[in-house]
């Protein structure tokens, strides 16, 4: 049994760790979380400690660096480099820079096992896949805990320890798998998946000890709101009445949006550069790195000094003339409300819906960006399909309280803005739930996940955060250049509880033996009144996503002839750990095939 | 100092403990020449201090002067913060009446206007003087060498 829970925060742009010690809890009571610093390089020929890992991966140039400039205290010899020095010299160089990595593990229709990383890296630099850069932070977080921590005992160890890490609620079943496969690389043999906005709440939980009794009340619909520095993500929790005490169900989920804290950074360095002759284009990569962050730095200090009308934003000159080529501009109250108020949260309908289509130039890199960048609009739409698919009453559905996670809402106006519009579509005061600490709090979450699973605790409920279907033709006659209609058979429905396995009654399909069988995957995150084996006769692309392919080969063995065509029923089963597996189940003899998550070859139905 | 027995104690600790040897090999290393400039170093990497006191700045109007210099303090600042504990000697407050007894560090302290006779002194603080009560400096930093490097040339490659 591990001596410490361990929860790990695999951000997109920034990743965490906490850890408790659930032997160490005074009765009756509950162990203290504790959120080490990191140890990373942070620049040339310096390592520090970090509140945060930054989630970039630099592969250097031979000889880029002089010797020994980014060891770290564990390893001499750095061929990957990590966290913030990473982040800041892979700006300059951003063809050998990996970023994001999280939300390419999601990306349908590549080979996420295959070298992709960096998408623009010049021929002659290795690609990593996103599975094995998330390792590589995983191992980064592993080697310090055990440098730092673990030390020379080897029972201590990362790798020895129950962890809990977290995901986007939004990741569906194969992108979890990838996770997991990500932990598996990095040595960690007990790891438990746990969503982010999950995490969040838990953490709140951790913060409010037994008071959270008091701040909820039956029937309250609580809303995550969790914006970080790449994506978005909504969940909606549920209290209500079990045997006496208080409940919490996890509802439902959002899909991904790849919009953050990021973007409204980089918006704002766009709009204070159109003050300066040539406007932003006309920067060099360091320069536009410097006027971004020196943006956030006043976009912080006007979210915290309301008295202040206007921040003086200097980038320095980039040579050695520093005073010569000093640009002076400024970001004043307006342009921030113009740009974050208005673009990223303006006031809205509840039934506006965000725009559609691509927007060019920031779909370049690979990764299928937000189109529309207001926030508040996505908001609309995951509360208006949520509403429909828990039938709520009036169909409609108000959030009572919500919950904030993410930096970005370190600023108070933007919390204010969100409640004012959740509290005009409601009719009523909406309430905030006070986070803490909003950069660690995923990680402290999950941490005390692991010691509610340890000890005592209130568990949030939920189980699968959507529907799975598996794709069937239609049986209808073959018109050349139509497409046959899909039907989808739902194998997984919405809810369904970790650790528990059914079958899926009805379709019986006949599998090859020695050949590889496919079928087409679909998710939804509304349709929860399916129920396993149901048969959806028409597939609407806005209800049902198809994800990545499913594929199996049986192998022929003994009793069975090549070629031959055994009878399969499929079976579902939910892990403890929180994953999905399906498994085709011959009907006639023992036999039982996995079904895997055909995550390398890019779909035909795309 | 028993030489033979540090001698052998140095062995026996570098045989069992890695990270002494690994400070047993520092200290072996032949003496670097010069002064340790890795200050220089992260003020100019944080705070653009070289070029700005390198750069001949005559031409330029207070204003261009000014909207530089508040990012030059910021970054220069903030190293100090980082890197060394710099603290007061004095506590007492500039302008304020104190004593100064015998045994005073001529170092730490300096005696102006009309010193006569012998402590205790009686005399007026003009400044507090500052120590540096720690140094955080990164080890891996170059500390010096024949033609220490404070700030690599930059070359961008288009």
């Amino acid at each position: 049994m591990s001596k410490y829970v361990i929860g790990i925060d695999l951000g997109t742009t920034n990743s965490a760790l906490a850890y408790a010690e659930p032997a160490a809890s005074a009765p009756g009571g509950v162990a203290a979380i504790e959120t080490p610093a990191i140890t990373q390089c942070v620049a040339a020929g310096e390592t520090a400690d970090r509140s945060v890992l930054p989630s970039f991966l630099y592969l250097p140039a031979d000889n880029e660096f002089a010797e020994g400039a980014i060891a770290l205290p564990w390893q001499k010899k750095v061929d990957r480099l990590i966290g913030e020095f990473a982040r800041d010299h892979g700006g300059k160089v951003p063809g050998r820079l990996v970023s994001s990595a999280k939300s390419s593990l999601a990306l349908d229709g590549v080979d996420r096992r295959s070298g992709l990383l960096p998408f623009t890296a010049p021929p002659d630099v290795m690609r990593l896949s996103p599975v094995e850069a998330e390792a590589a932070y995983l191992i980064h977080l592993r080697d310090f805990w055990n440098h730092k921590i673990a030390r020379k005992n080897a029972e201590d160890r990362l790798e020895r320890q129950e962890v809990f890490l977290t995901v986007p609620a939004s990741f569906d079943a194969a992108a979890r798998e990838l996770t997991i496969e990500a932990a598996r690389a990095a040595g960690i043999e007990i790891v438990n998946l746990l969503e982010e906005p999950q995490a969040a709440f838990y953490a709140w939980l951790a913060a409010q000890g037994d008071d959270w009794r008091k701040k909820v009340n039956v029937g309250d619909i609580i809303l995550v709101c969790d914006v970080g520095g790449g994506t978005t993500d909504f969940t909606l929790i549920g209290v209500s009445e079990r045997d006496g005490d208080l409940d919490l169900t996890r509802l439902a989920v959002g899909e991904h949006i790849l919009l953050g804290g990021d973007n409204m950074d980089l918006a704002l360095a766009h709009a204070v550069a159109a003050t300066l002759p040539g406007g932003f284009d006309t920067f060099d990569a360091t320069r536009k790195i410097g006027l971004v962050h020196a943006c956030r730095d006043a976009k912080e200090i006007l979210f915290s000094d309301p008295d202040k009308s206007s921040v003086p934003v200097t980038v320095l000159g980039r040579g050695s003339r520093v005073i010569g080529g000093t640009l002076k501009t400024a970001l004043d109250r307006d342009t921030l409300r113009t740009v974050l108020l208005d673009g990223f949260f303006p006031i809205c309908a509840p039934t506006d819906h965000p725009a559609r289509g691509k927007r060019v130039g920031l779909t370049e890199i690979g990764l299928p960006y937000a189109s529309d960048p207001a926030i508040t609009r996505h908001l609309a739409r995951f509360l208006g399909l949520q509403a429909e698919s828990l039938h709520a009453a009036a169909g409609s559905l108000h959030p009572s309280a919500v919950l904030f996670n993410g930096g970005v809402f370190q600023a108070g106006e933007l919390r204010e803005r969100i409640v004012r519009v959740l509290s005009d579509w409601a009719g009523k005061a909406v309430s905030i739930l006070d986070a803490a600490d909003l950069n660690l709090a995923v990680a402290r979450g999950a941490a005390y996940l692991g010691l509610v699973k340890k000890g005592s605790g209130i568990r949030i409920r939920g189980g699968v955060s959507r529907s799975y279907y598996i794709g069937v033709e239609a049986s209808a006659p073959a018109v050349p250049g139509v497409v046959p209609p899909i039907k989808a058979v739902c194998v997984v429905p919405m809810g369904m509880e970790e650790g528990t396995e059914a079958d899926v009654p009805g379709s019986e399909f006949g599998l090859v033996v020695g050949e590889p069988a496919e079928f087409r995957f679909f998710g939804s995150t509304t349709r929860r009144d399916d129920t396993i084996g149901a048969v959806i006769e028409r597939v609407i692309p806005d209800e049902i996503a198809e994800l990545a392919p499913l594929e199996t080969t049986l192998e022929a063995g003994s009793g069975r002839s090549q070629g031959q065509t055994v009878p399969v029923r499929l079976k579902t089963k939910v892990t403890e750990v929180g994953s999905l597996e399906l498994w085709c189940r011959s009907t006639r003899d023992p036999g039982e095939w996995k079904l895997e998550f055909n995550v390398r070859d890019t779909p035909t139905n795309h | 100092m028993n030489r033979l027995l540090l001698a052998l104690r140095a062995f026996w600790m570098c045989l069992t403990n890695r990270d002494l040897a690994e400070r047993v090999a520092n200290a072996l290393k032949p003496d670097e020449i010069g002064p340790d400039l890795r200050i220089l170093n992260l003020l100019q990497r944080d705070g653009r201090l070289i070029d700005f006191l390198e750069e001949e700045i005559d031409g330029y109007g207070d204003a261009q002067i000014g909207a530089a210099v508040r990012d030059i303090h910021r970054g220069c600042a903030k190293v100090l913060r980082e890197y060394l504990s710099i603290k007061p000697i004095h506590t007492a407050a500039e302008g304020a009446s104190v004593v100064v007894d015998a045994g005073f560090n001529p170092a730490a302290i300096r005696l102006t206007g009309n010193v006569a006779g012998s402590p205790p002194f009686r005399g007026v603080l003009k400044h507090h003087g500052w120590k540096v009560e720690a140094v955080r400096l990164p080890d891996s930093l170059p500390r010096s060498g024949a033609q220490p490097v404070l700030s690599p040339a930059e070359i961008e490659i288009p």
